[in-house]
C-alpha cells in the first residue's frame, strides 16, 4: 500500500489509524472474529451492549430478514460489564485497535454503575452510551427521545468517565438534531448516528408479529439513505465528531458518509453476512484515496458540496 | 472454521423442490456430523443473509474437501440456491457449530436415528461414523408425502450404509413406506425393544422432536436433538438464534445460541414451547 496515503482520524482525542470500526452487537466482543479476520486492522471495535447484570434478552423469534435488510428484537442479551472486564478485555489488550465499550441501562444509574465497573477495566478506549435501543419496553427509548434527560445522562457519565463518552443516537425521533446539540452541550465528545429503525413485520396467518416483541429494529443497506440524512444533518448541527452508522456494506458506502461529514464510521449488519467486509472497507478505501490522488482521509471528510 | 469462496462442483435436482450441492472447498475442511455452513451465491446480496445448511457428506480430496448439501427449496434464498450450476461461485462459511455426540457415560450399542422431511440429511456423517465404531444403527424417517418416482429424498443412501432392513419410513398419506407419522413408528419401536438401552438422535419439525423428547425421557433414553432457528450470522455474535435450555443444576434456564451452543442439544434440557 502506497505509505503516503493516511487514512488516520482523530476522534474525541483519540488517534485512530483508519475510521473503520465495527459497531455495536454486530460484531460479539470481537474475539468470535480473531479466526476470520486481524483484530488489530480495524480502527476500532465497539462491543455489543453492556448492562450491569447479564441479560437473557426477548423471547425467539428474534430476526426477521427484509428487503435489503433485517430486523431484530435481541433485547441486548449480554454477558454484563463485569463479566466482559474479566473475561474480555484482558485478550482485547493483545490486538492493537481501539475498543469501544457499548452500555445501555433501565435508568441513568445503571448506566453509571456500569461505567463504574467498566472504569476499572484497563484496555477500553471510549465509552459509547446507547440511549436509543428500540427493544426493551422500558429501556432507553425515552432517555433518546428527551434532549433533557440524554444531556443529564451524559453529563453525570462524563463526570465519572476514565475515558471519552461517545453518545449514539436515536433516529426514532423527529428532533435528533435537538438531542446532538444538547448531548454536545452536556459534553459529550463525538456522536454515533444511526441507531436501528423502528420496524414491524406481520405474519399474515397467524396476525401477528414475525418476531417474539410486536416491533424491531431496522438495519441493513435498506435504512444507509435515511442514515446519511441524519448523518450530515447531524453533522451541520455540532462541532463534535460524528461516527456515520447505518447500512455500510462497502467502501463505497463509507466514502458516502465520509463525504456526508463522518469522521469514521461503523459496519453493523454487513459483519453478519460479510465477515471480513470490514478489511474490504478498509482496503477499498485506501485504493480510492489513491485513485483520487488525496494524500489523507481527513480531504474527504465533509466535503459534500451543496 | 473458514470463511472462503469455493467453487459447484455440481448442483442435482434430486425431485422437484429438492437439491443435492456438491461443492469443493479450499483449504480443505473437516465437518463434524451435525454441524452446518453459510451459504450464499458468491457476491449476491439479495436475499442479504446467507443460508445454513448442514453437511451430508464430505469427500476428502487433494488440498480440497468436497461437501454435499441436502436442500430444499423454501423461499428467496434456497431458491437461487437452487439456480446454481457447475462452476458458478459461492460464499462458504464453516464447518459451524456442535455437532452429535457419542458419549462414553451410558452404555449400549444400538442408536436410533429419527429423521422428519428434510432433517434426513443432517444424519449421513453420523450415520457413517457411527458404523465405523460398530454401532448398530437404525434409521426412522418420515415426511408428509413422497415422490411418486423418486420416493423419499437420500433414503436410499441410508439403505445402502445401513442395509434396507435398518431403515423404516413413514408418510403421512401413505405415499411411501408405512402411513403414519415417525413418532408413532419409533415409539412401537421402543415398545418392542424394551429395555435394551440405546441412544435416540432426531432432526426435524419442531414437533417432531419435541415428540421424540417425551419418547426418550418416558424410556429413560439419552436423546439429542438438532434444531434450528432463524440465523442472521450463524458464528454466535447477533445472538438471533436462541433456544431455551434449563440449567444442569437448577430449575433455572438461560437462552442459548443455536449456531454455537448446537445446533445439536440434549434432549432434557431443551424447553419447547
Ligand atoms: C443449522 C441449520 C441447518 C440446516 N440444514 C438444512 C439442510 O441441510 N437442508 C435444508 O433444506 N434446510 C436446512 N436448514 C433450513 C434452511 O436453512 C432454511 O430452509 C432456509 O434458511 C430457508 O431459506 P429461504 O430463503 O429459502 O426461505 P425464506 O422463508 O425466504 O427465509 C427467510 C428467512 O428465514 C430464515 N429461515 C427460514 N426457514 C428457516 C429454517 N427452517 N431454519 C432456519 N432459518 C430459516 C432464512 O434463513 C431467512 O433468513 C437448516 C437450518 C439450520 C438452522
Ligand atoms: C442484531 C443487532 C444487535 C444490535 N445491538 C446493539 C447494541 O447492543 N447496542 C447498540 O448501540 N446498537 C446495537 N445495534 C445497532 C447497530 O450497532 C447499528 O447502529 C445499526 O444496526 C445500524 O447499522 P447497520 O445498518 O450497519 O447494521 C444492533 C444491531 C443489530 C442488527
Ligand atoms: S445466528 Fe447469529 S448468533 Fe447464532
Amino acid at each position: 500500500m502506497d505509505t503516503a496515503i493516511s487514512l488516520a482520524v482523530r476522534l474525541a482525542g483519540l488517534e485512530f489509524k483508519n475510521p473503520v470500526l465495527t459497531a455495536s452487537g454486530t460484531f460479539g466482543y470481537g474475539l468470535e472474529f480473531v479466526e476470520i479476520l486481524d483484530l488489530s486492522r480495524l480502527g476500532g471495535l465497539v462491543t455489543k451492549g453492556l448492562s450491569v447484570e447479564p441479560m437473557d434478552g426477548n423471547p425467539p423469534p428474534r430476526i426477521v430478514e427484509t428487503h435489503g435488510g433485517m430486523l431484530n428484537s435481541i433485547g441486548l442479551q449480554n454477558i454484563g460489564a463485569r463479566a466482559f472486564v474479566r473475561d474480555k478485555l484482558p485478550v482485547l489488550r493483545g490486538y492493537d485497535t481501539h475498543v469501544i465499550t457499548n452500555i445501555f441501562g433501565f435508568s441513568i444509574d445503571d448506566y453509571l454503575e456500569v461505567v463504574r465497573i467498566l472504569n476499572d477495566g484497563d484496555g477500553i478506549s471510549a465509552y459509547e452510551l446507547n440511549i436509543s435501543c428500540p427493544n426493551v419496553k422500558k429501556g432507553g427509548m425515552e432517555i433518546g427521545h428527551d434532549p433533557a434527560e440524554a444531556a443529564r445522562l451524559t453529563e453525570k457519565v462524563k463526570r465519572i468517565a476514565r475515558c471519552p463518552v461517545l453518545v449514539k443516537l436515536s433516529p426514532n425521533t423527529s428532533s435528533i438534531t435537538e438531542v446532538a446539540q444538547s448531548v454536545e452541550a452536556a459534553g459529550a465528545d463525538g456522536l454515533s448516528v444511526i441507531n436501528t429503525l423502528l420496524g414491524m413485520s406481520v405474519d399474515i396467518y397467524r396476525r401477528r408479529s414475525r418476531m417474539g416483541t410486536a416491533m424491531g429494529g431496522l438495519s441493513g443497506p435498506a435504512i444507509k439513505p435515511i442514515a446519511l440524512r441524519m448523518v450530515r444533518a447531524v453533522a451541520q448541527t455540532v462541532r463534535i465528531p460524528v461516527l456515520g452508522i447505518g447500512g455500510i456494506a462497502s467502501w463505497q458506502d463509507a466514502v458516502e458518509f465520509l463525504i456526508a461529514g463522518a469522521t469514521a464510521i461503523q459496519i453493523g449488519t454487513a459483519n453478519y453476512y460479510e465477515p471480513r467486509v470490514s478489511i474490504h472497507v478498509i482496503d477499498g478505501l485506501a485504493a480510492y484515496l489513491r485513485d483520487m490522488e488525496m494524500s489523507s482521509v481527513q480531504e474527504l471528510i465533509g466535503s459534500f458540496q451543496d | 472454521m473458514i470463511e472462503t469462496v469455493c467453487s459447484v462442483v455440481e448442483n442435482h435436482r434430486l425431485q422437484p423442490g429438492y437439491f443435492r450441492l456438491r461443492l469443493r472447498v479450499r483449504p480443505p475442511v473437516e465437518p463434524a456430523p451435525g454441524q452446518f455452513a453459510m451459504v450464499r451465491s458468491h457476491g449476491e446480496y439479495e436475499p442479504l443473509l446467507r443460508r445454513a445448511l448442514v453437511f451430508y457428506r464430505s469427500y476428502p480430496g487433494e488440498g480440497f474437501t468436497d461437501v454435499d448439501f441436502v436442500f430444499r427449496t423454501m423461499g428467496r434464498g434456497t431458491s437461487r440456491l437452487s439456480r446454481l450450476r457447475a462452476g458458478d461461485w459461492v460464499d462458504f462459511l464453516g464447518p459451524l457449530g456442535r455437532g452429535f455426540e457419542w458419549r462414553a457415560a451410558g452404555s449400549g450399542n444400538e442408536a436410533l436415528l429419527v429423521s422428519g422431511g428434510v432433517g434426513i440429511p443432517a444424519f449421513f456423517l453420523w450415520a457413517e461414523q457411527l458404523c465405523a465404531r460398530n454401532v448398530e444403527v437404525r434409521l426412522f424417517h418420515g415426511d408428509r408425502t413422497s415422490d411418486r418416482e423418486q420416493g423419499l429424498i437420500c433414503v436410499n443412501d441410508f439403505a445402502a450404509l445401513l442395509g434396507s432392513d435398518h431403515v423404516a419410513c413413514t408418510t403421512e398419506d401413505g405415499s411411501a413406506g408405512s402411513k403414519g407419522l415417525v413418532t408413532d413408528l419409533i415409539e412401537h419401536h421402543l415398545i418392542a425393544a424394551d429395555g435394551r438401552p440405546r441412544r435416540i438422535f432426531a432432526c426435524g419439525p419442531h414437533a417432531m422432536m419435541r415428540r421424540v423428547a417425551e419418547l426418550g425421557s418416558k424410556f429413560g433414553i439419552e436423546t439429542q436433538v438438532c434444531l434450528e432457528a432463524p440465523m442472521a450470522c450463524g458464528f454466535g455474535i447477533c445472538v438471533a438464534c436462541v433456544v431455551r435450555l434449563k440449567r444442569a443444576d437448577s430449575d433455572l434456564s438461560d437462552y442459548h445460541r443455536v449456531c454455537l451452543d448446537g445446533p445439536v442439544f440434549d434432549a432434557e434440557r431443551v424447553i419447547w414451547d
